[in-house]
């Protein structure tokens, strides 16, 4: 890892133990579940970035509900020590990432789900390489989407992985870095 | 404090807002009032001059608080002034915005 390399953080299951557009989209289908269900008509002509947008639109996070993991969190302020920046980048909807970013206030920057763009698994890396102009980065992720960036990154930096992503990691012949997954209430 | 760079901010300080590069603030100038004033009242118009450039001034200032609105919003450090032009009337202020990582 070079000084110069920023770190992008998936969020997601890697920096807290839920899903925010899951819970998004159920508290969006407790509130207005006929919209909810429109909305998800509407998701079949314009996408998962356009049903992310409609129920993230109003959702408050509920923190005291999200578990953070702090061995990831430690991990990134290392990182920042070595004045590298890090940024968060995830699937969740913007208005979500901006949120947490107000509560956490550790990255340089967030980058979510837009209108017309869903930041999921290689979008990831053609956002950071397209519109960010990074070529050389480091990710953290957790999941089999993440694949096709630590492919890109040539580096898996890894957390709370479940056992088929742990088989495919541990037959790939990248470098590897391994976070504990240590989930707590903050 | 927010830093004012008219060229390149300091790179080992500063690192840039991606997502907030190149941003243009736009205004129109309107002299509207100012010329149905003069209209009205002519004899205010003897001794005054170039009212076109001292709304061009105002109307800076006007953008410049726009955009130290708009760095303290996004939480950035540092802005860095590329470009002030007028086209068709308009007056145009290219900026980017910069943060400290520390």
């Amino acid at each position: 890892m070079t000084e110069q390399k920023p770190l992008f953080v998936d969020l997601d299951g890697t920096l807290i133990d839920k899903d925010l557009s899951n819970l998004a989209f159920w508290d969006s289908l407790k509130k207005r579940p006929i919209l909810t269900l429109i909305y998800l008509f509407f998701f079949i002509f314009y996408g998962k970035s356009f049903l992310k947008e409609k129920i993230s639109k109003d959702y408050k996070i509920p923190f005291d509900q999200i578990k953070f993991n702090k061995s990831c969190l430690d991990f990134i302020r290392n990182i920042k020590n070595h004045h590298r920046a890090v940024y968060l980048i995830s699937g969740s909807h913007q208005n979500l990432v901006d949120q947490l970013n107000e509560k956490l206030k550790i990255f340089f920057e967030v980058f979510g789900t837009k209108r017309g763009f869903n930041m999921v698994g290689y979008n990831k890396v053609l956002y950071i390489t397209n519109e960010l102009k990074f070529r050389n980065f480091d990710y953290i992720g957790n999941s089999k989407k993440d694949l096709p960036i630590w492919n890109y990154t040539k580096n898996i930096i890894y957390t709370n992985a479940n056992n088929n992503l742990l088989k495919i990691i541990m037959t790939s012949s990248l470098p590897k870095t391994h976070i504990e997954s240590n989930f707590i209430f903050i | 404090m927010i830093k004012l760079y008219k060229g390149k901010p300091p790179k080992k300080e500063f690192k840039p807002l991606l997502k907030y590069q190149n941003l243009e603030f736009k205004k129109k100038i309107d002299l509207k009032i100012i010329n149905e004033f003069f209209i009205e009242f002519p004899e205010e118009k003897r001794g005054r001059k170039n009212f076109k450039s001292k709304e061009i001034l105002n109307i800076k200032a006007l953008l410049y608080n726009q955009i130290i609105q708009k760095s303290k919003l996004i939480d950035a450090d540092c802005v860095v002034s590329i470009d002030e032009k007028v086209v068709n009337d308009t007056v145009i202020i290219q900026v980017s915005y910069f943060k400290n990582n520390d």
